[in-house]
C-alpha cells in the first residue's frame, strides 16, 4: 500500500525527473550547464540529497549525494516501499560571521527526503553505508516483489 | 582570492585528452571560503573522491583541486538524478598567503584547505602608550 493521495509537488518532481533524463542522453553541447554542477544553481530549491536508483532481480541500491553530512546525524527508515533519509549538514565554520565569507556556494543545514522505492523491500535486512559523503543503501526486495519464472507446460 | 583558469604549459594537464574521452567533462566542486584572522580556509565538496584521489597543488600563485572519481554502480538505472565527473577547480593566491604552509585534509567527501597568511598580513593591535 503506498499514500496514494494526489501531491501536486511529487507530479512537479516526476516531471522534472523525466526532464532531467532527457536532458541527460542527449549528450551534446546544451547539457553542459546542467551536469556540470552537481549543486548549483538553486542549492536551497532542489531536493537534498540528490539520488540514484538502481535495481537488479534481488536488491534496491540507492545512492545519495551528500558530502560533509554529520554521520550521528544520519538516519535512513524504511515503511513498506517509502524510504526516508534525514540528517544534518553543518556550516562549514559552525559560528562564522557573514563577513568572513569570499564566497558560500555550499549549502548547510537539516535535510528530510522521502520518496517511493521501485519495490517492497526486506525492512529488517537495509544495509547502509556513509563513505567518501556518499550514502549507499542497499535493499534486498521482498519475496513477493521478486521476479519469478514460470514454466510453460506443453501439451 | 580569485577564481581563475589558466593556461597552462603543465604536461599532466596536457596529456589528458589522451587519458579521458571527454577530457572537458569535469565539473566544479562548490566551495565555501571563509577568512580568519590567521588566514583562508577553503571547504570544497567533493563526494566519491578517496583521500588517495585528491591533489591539491600550488604553482606560480594559482591553487589547483583535483579529485578523481572511481565508483562501481550495481544493477540497472531506475533513476537518475546525479552524474560524478573528476572534479577541478583553481583559484589565484594573493602575496598575503604563505604557500610553503598550506595543509589539506579530505573529510567524508569534503575537502579542507588551510592557507595561513604570513606574518607581515595578520593584524595586529598596537597597544597606544599614554604618556
Amino acid at each position: 500500500m503506498t499514500l496514494n493521495y494526489w501531491d501536486p509537488m511529487r507530479e512537479f518532481a516526476n516531471l522534472r525527473r523525466e526532464l532531467d533524463r532527457f536532458f541527460e542522453r542527449t549528450d551534446n553541447y546544451w547539457t553542459f550547464p546542467f551536469t556540470r554542477f552537481s549543486f548549483l544553481p538553486g542549492r536551497a530549491a532542489r531536493a537534498y540529497p540528490l539520488l540514484n536508483i538502481s535495481e537488479d532481480a534481488d536488491n534496491v541500491y540507492i545512492e545519495a549525494l551528500a558530502p560533509g553530512v554529520d554521520p550521528q546525524s544520519l538516519k535512513v527508515e524504511v515503511i513498506r516501499d517509502q524510504l526516508s533519509i534525514s540528517g544534518e549538514k553543518p556550516a562549514a565554520v559552525p559560528d562564522g560571521k557573514a563577513e568572513g565569507y569570499h564566497r558560500n556556494e555550499r549549502a548547510a543545514g537539516r535535510f528530510v527526503r522521502t520518496f517511493t522505492l521501485p519495490a517492497e523491500v526486506e525492512q529488517d535486512k537495509v544495509d547502509a553505508e556513509y563513505r567518501d559523503g556518499l550514502l549507499t543503501i542497499t535493499l534486498p526486495k521482498a519475496e513477493a516483489a521478486k521476479p519469478r519464472q514460470i514454466t510453460v507446460n506443453m501439451k | 582570492m580569485a577564481e581563475t583558469t589558466i593556461a597552462t604549459t603543465n604536461t599532466e594537464l596536457e596529456a589528458r585528452p589522451t587519458e579521458t574521452r571527454e577530457p572537458s567533462r569535469y565539473q566544479i566542486p562548490p566551495v565555501d571560503i571563509y577568512e580568519h584572522d590567521h588566514g583562508l580556509t577553503v571547504f570544497a565538496d567533493m563526494p566519491g573522491v578517496s583521500s588517495d584521489r585528491v591533489e591539491v597543488n600550488v604553482d606560480n600563485d594559482v591553487l589547483t583541486i583535483r579529485g578523481r572519481v572511481q565508483r562501481e554502480t550495481k544493477g540497472d538505472a531506475v533513476s537518475t538524478e546525479f552524474a560524478i565527473l573528476d572534479y577541478f577547480r583553481q583559484f589565484k593566491l594573493n602575496q598575503e598567503v604563505d604557500q610553503e604552509k598550506i595543509t589539506a585534509k579530505l573529510n567524508h567527501g569534503v575537502l579542507t584547505i588551510d592557507l595561513p597568511k604570513v606574518e607581515a598580513a595578520r593584524p595586529r593591535q598596537i597597544p597606544v602608550s599614554v604618556g
